[in-house]
């Protein structure tokens, strides 16, 4: 919203030494957010008023003349194209210094002694779109110079003196009043400005006359009170509509307004100046002098301002005549019924209507215009008289030969007074330091509060502008005073707590050290995907897509989907990468969305899905294998820095297509699986060259788990001793059983170490040789060679016998 | 033999003099002292020679081996060659090598960095549901039902619960106040909590607009918790994420959740206040909303508002972060760009 400073000041009388600066500087911190001031006579800067004294014709182009004009003691020569010049004219001319729009057109130019075709032409003779005047006066044709023919003005004066633009304009960030309807024109800003700088505020002049429920010229009727909840109508008679005074059309251009005609600029004027937006009827189109507002019948038709026709139906609230709807209530009067220049009898309709109704009606029919704006949050139905009186005057004023004939006004259901109590020690306590009764008084009643003050508690009756929502608890009240003394200048104070339990939360720590680990340890990146999963990558892992909840606007249709699983947005992810780079490590913790059971965090009546965390990490490169042993090992030192017991299995793993993929175990417990996606899958992906290895950890079974302990091993007493084995195998035996077969065998064997796996041209087909390290202890004493080789002996008999292992020929 | 050690001697003597480059040394070593060198050939040889003289021999020959070392040692050392280096057959100047490097998502390790710094002041982490239903996203916030701010907050209703109300209409949370709900319902006051997390908002996205994004709210919960403390809060987050003092300023704002409302805008830190292009020259950067909660949400938790006092603040988590490192498209938190994401490290 755009407010004119000028134009508040005709409301409140600030005192001199208040600067734009000052007011958009307490407007922002108390009030609503300004979002720029502007100082208009700035843009109109060396436009100065000129006359044409000559016309001579540019000696190298036809479409140019070149006008020898008097810019105010000097006469210069301007080329310029502008189909009407004349001499005698009086033109805008942007003189050397001057910012323009060419054409109206691109960005704001500065305007030089050029030469125009071999010409010399100091400055630019102007058309109003390129001086941004085009709201004021409005183009017939392309190639129209501004003609100041009817203006009141000198040669050599400057632009904006002329129209009145010496004036500072601020824009308001609409989203900021959506919960004050009252400060929807300058009134309510004005009122503002009054109480923070406490400074007398100015009403508009009213007219004083008597409504009535019925009059001859006018009947009105609301058949829907719940939504239309006052209608104040008035006629006038003998009226001569043609342009609006300049005085006013230059105003309403300043806050952006295009001026149309007489009547409806009033109307204009009213909305802008106290925010109650109005309507003039023709009142021969209104048949039988009878306002109507009821319910539209399905079916009807109605031809609204703009020419859109829309088809109405039963919820939809029209004002009607005896015959048919004439506008669309709140929202756009109709085509049929409003004013032109011959109108010459009038009904004006000052009107109130519900906020949540006109919403819907602005949004069904996608008609959004300054008067649903302001209705949709919540107008004061007082307001409805305020501005007829303030139209009766301006009728009076401006066309005096007018005469009312008529004034009704339908209340039917006057709103109680609201009155709320506070305590006195309540504002203290909130805003957190002493403030006067005094200080509380004058503040609120400068905003219009009336106030009564007993015994430490304020009777507080809310004015009716501010009744609509906006206040309507202690709290409310406890704000006004708060912003009125600004928050940013209340002291800082310390934080008064009460220290009522440690906190100790073990699963936020245990994700943090995991996620520490997996950084610095497994030296993986973390990385964020969105909620939803793209279909390719569902499809990728063969995942059934009816088990995911989706979104009903998704952001892409092919995205509609919640993760069940993070493995379609990690390959996405690896694939995306896999541009630049060609090996990587990442990893995501993120929820996963399952129709299986109800969420935990489910309050009675909700049934939220179930969201667990999950884990995944990616080791991306060239070998499956290489990876595979690489995130085994990450995986392996994570759980044994968390001392958690956990083990690896073969058995039971259903996972997405692979090439092979094993069970982590925790407390014997299937937790994840680290697994190497098939080929086809990583075709599906996208992924052609790479290998992939996956971990998928269900993070919300792991995160409740107490983490073992970590206890303290005595270190061996006497020496241990190393025996290093190589022995073949069947390319089918897992390390997993040899190295269990081995550890029971004797025990004296501590640990069993894996240390080499080797397949090829030295040994059979179907065999694999592998190297291990055994470490023999004993608690008691130092080991024999003996004891040693007994040992071994027992542990290559066992392997012979149990998995047909034997020695390795060299 | 004895004098063919003589002849060794002197040879080497005189080559090691004339010698003045390290390959010339090199050769010098090879020729007598490597595995075939010429000494090396006396002393394998020693096993074929008589008793007595065997060991003169073998004397004689280690004493030459000695002094031809000392004497290459201290050439090298003339000609300025370190033993060791000639011996490198690598380029040491070729870039160390380091492992993979893994890192925090930044937003995540800001996350930690403010949770450090809340835990400290006792307040407790709570993580809530990403998708939540329409009651604790508005109804509970006191959202008036039909309130434009249900509509300007762009929510993604899951599909088939779009229609339905209240605690059946299921959404991925637009904010994080609904959670805050649930965490009131389910403690007693008094109570300090913070609640980091990723909301969602059904818009068009550009540099600055996100369809998911992090927000960090704090609630306390007390006997008396007057706004102006709520300004020491807001201080101490921004001082750990900035590692300095960073001007503020309160200023009257209007959310539904609260009551009343402040915005909080920071002092714009490229132009220190002046005005540039990041802050539409104002010099200031809407930073967070934040208050007491309102009487309607304090009731929706089941604490009794004529009892209890709160207040909340609301952060941009993203919005800080982008401030900090001076990033300037916000999509690149969700890119998985390791090209970006690996900067922070």
């Amino acid at each position: 919203m755009k407010l004119s400073l000028n134009w508040i000041k005709e409301y409140v009388e600030l005192p001199s030494s208040i600067t734009p600066e000052d007011i958009s500087y307490n407007l922002t911190m108390s009030t609503v957010e300004v979002e720029s001031v502007t100082d208009l006579s700035e843009t109109l800067n060396k436009i100065v008023v000129g006359e044409i004294k000559e016309l001579k014709i540019h000696p190298d182009a036809d479409r140019l003349q070149i006008a020898v004009t008097d810019i105010g003691g000097e006469i210069k020569d301007i080329v310029c194209g502008g189909s009407n010049l004349a001499v005698g004219m009086k033109v805008a001319v942007s003189l050397p210094g001057a910012k323009v729009r060419w054409h109206g057109e691109g960005d704001l130019v500065e305007v030089k002694v050029t030469k125009v075709r071999g010409v010399e032409s100091y400055g630019m003779i102007c058309a109003s779109t390129e001086i941004g005047l085009s709201t004021l006066f409005p183009l017939s044709s392309e190639k129209e110079i501004l003609d100041l023919k009817d203006i009141k003005c000198s040669v050599g004066q400057s632009i904006s003196e002329v129209i009145n633009y010496n004036d500072f304009i601020f824009e308001i960030d609409n989203k900021s009043l959506t919960n004050r309807p009252d400060l929807w024109g300058h009134y309510g800003i004005a009122r503002e400005l009054a109480a923070i700088f406490s400074c007398p505020l100015k009403a508009p002049v009213l007219m004083g006359f008597e409504f009535e429920e019925n009059s001859e010229n006018l009947k009105v009727e609301i058949k829907n009170t719940e939504k239309c909840l006052r209608y104040s109508g008035l006629v006038f008679e003998n009226v001569t509509n043609g342009e609006a005074p300049f005085w006013m059309k230059t105003r309403l251009s300043r806050v952006g307004q295009k001026p149309i005609n007489l009547l409806v600029d009033i109307t204009n004027y009213i909305l802008n100046g106290v925010g109650q937006p109005t309507h003039v009827f023709s009142y021969n189109d209104i048949s039988d002098a009878s306002i109507i507002v009821r319910n539209a019948a399905s079916g009807e038709m109605l031809k609204v301002l703009d020419g859109t026709e829309v088809e109405l139906s039963e919820d939809d609230l029209v004002i009607a005549d005896s015959k048919k709807p004439e506008s669309l209530a709140g929202v756009m009067g109709g085509f049929n019924s409003g004013v032109n220049e011959d109108t010459k009898k009038i009904i004006f309709e000052s009107a109130n209507f519900a906020p949540k109704f006109v919403r819907k009606l602005s949004g069904k029919f996608g008609i959004r215009t300054d008067s649903s704006t302001r209705y949709e949050k919540g107008l004061d139905p007082y307001q409805t008289e305020f501005a007829a009186r303030m139209f009766a005057h301006m009728m009076s004023e401006l066309i005096p030969d007018s005469k009312m004939s008529g004034a009704v006004d339908i209340f039917p259901n006057k709103p109680e007074k609201k009155v709320i109590e506070v305590p006195h020690v309540f504002i203290e306590s909130r805003i957190g330091q002493y403030i006067s009764p005094e200080d509380i008084q004058s503040k609120l009643t400068s905003l219009g509060f009336k106030v009564n003050f007993v015994e430490g508690l304020y009777v507080v009756e809310v004015p009716s502008w501010r009744a609509t929502g906006d206040i309507s608890i202690k709290e409310d009240i406890v704000e006004e005073v708060a912003r009125l003394i600004g928050y940013d200048n209340l002291d800082y104070s310390p934080i008064p707590v009460t220290i009522s339990k440690s906190v100790n939360q073990s699963s936020y720590d245990l994700e943090k050290s995991i996620r520490t680990f997996l950084t610095s340890y497994g030296n993986l990146q973390e990385i964020m995907t969105y909620p939803w999963v793209s279909d390719k990558f569902i499809k990728a892992i063969k995942q059934n897509k009816e088990n995911a909840y989706t979104l009903s606007d998704p952001p892409d249709p092919k995205n509609s989907s919640l993760k069940t699983s993070l493995i379609p947005n990690m390959l996405e992810a690896a694939s995306k990468n896999l541009r630049y780079f060609d090996s990587f490590g990442i990893f995501e913790i993120s929820r996963v969305f399952l129709n299986t059971k109800k969420d935990e965090s489910s309050r009675n009546d909700e049934k939220l899905p179930f969201q667990p965390k999950s884990l995944i990490c990616a080791l991306v490169g060239a070998n499956a294998k290489d990876l595979y042993l690489e995130l085994k090992g990450i995986v392996t030192n994570l759980f044994s820095s968390l001392s958690f017991d956990f083990s690896f299995s073969t058995e039971n793993v259903s996972w997405i297509a692979n090439e092979g993929a094993i069970n982590l175990l925790v407390n014997n417990v299937s937790v994840g699986t680290i697994g190497i996606p098939s080929k086809q899958t990583l075709k599906k992906a996208g992924i052609d060259k790479a290998s992939v290895c996956l971990f998928e950890l269900n993070l919300s079974k792991i995160l409740p788990l107490k983490q073992g302990v970590t206890k303290y091993k005595a270190t061996p007493k006497f020496p241990e001793v190393n025996y290093d084995l190589a022995l073949l195998f069947d390319t089918q035996t897992p390390w997993e059983e040899i190295k269990k077969l081995v550890l029971k065998t004797d025990d004296l064997i501590k640990t069993v170490e894996f240390q080499d796996e080797y397949k090829g041209q030295q040994i059979p087909n179907n065999k694999k040789s592998i190297a291990f390290r055994m470490t023999m202890g004993s608690s008691k004493e130092t080991l024999t060679s003996e004891q040693v080789d007994v040992a071994a002996g027992k542990v290559l008999k066992a392997v012979e016998d149990k998995l047909g292992g034997v020695l390795r020929q060299s | 033999m004895l004098s063919k050690l003589d002849t060794i001697l002197s040879e080497a003597k005189e080559l090691i003099n004339s010698a003045n480059d390290s390959s010339t040394i090199e050769s010098v070593e090879v020729k007598y002292l490597s595995k075939k060198g010429a000494l090396t050939e006396v002393l394998k040889s020693l096993g074929k020679i008589p008793g007595e003289q065997r060991k003169e021999v073998g004397q004689k020959a280690n004493l030459i081996k000695k002094e031809i070392t000392e004497l290459l040692d201290a050439k090298k050392s003339s000609l300025n060659i370190s033993s060791d280096s000639s011996k490198c057959n690598f380029d040491l100047t070729l870039p160390g090598k380091s492992p993979r490097r893994g890192g925090i998502h930044p937003i995540i390790k800001e996350m930690y960095a403010l949770n450090d710094a809340f835990h400290s002041l006792g307040f407790e982490v709570y993580d809530g549901p990403e998708i939540s239903s329409e009651s604790f996203a508005f109804d509970s916030l006191n959202f008036p039902e039909d309130h434009p701010a249900r509509e300007s907050m762009d929510t993604y209703w899951l599909d088939g619960y779009e229609n339905n109300s209240g605690a059946n209409r299921l959404c991925l949370r637009p904010h994080l106040t609904g959670g805050s709900v649930r965490y009131m319902l389910q403690n007693k006051p008094p109570f300090r909590f913070v609640y980091p997390g990723r909301v969602f908002r059904n818009e068009s996205t550009d540099a600055s607009h996100e369809r998911a994004f992090f927000q960090y709210e704090a609630l306390i919960v007390d006997k008396e918790v007057p706004f102006s403390s709520v300004r020491v809060l807001v201080n101490t987050i921004l001082e750990k994420v900035f590692g300095r003092t960073v001007e503020t300023r309160m200023r009257s704002g209007f959310f539904p959740f609260v009551e009343p409302g402040f915005e909080i805008d920071m002092q714009c830190l490229v132009c220190e206040g002046k005005g540039c292009s990041v802050c539409s020259h104002v010099g200031w950067i809407e930073l967070m909303p934040g208050g007491p909660p309102h009487p309607n949400v304090l009731k929706a938790g089941g604490i009794d508002p004529e009892i209890w006092q709160g207040a909340y603040i609301n952060i941009g988590l993203d919005r800080l972060v982008m401030m900090k490192y001076g990033i300037d498209d916000v999509r690149l938190f969700h890119s998985t760009d390791l090209r970006f994401l690996s900067q922070f490290n």
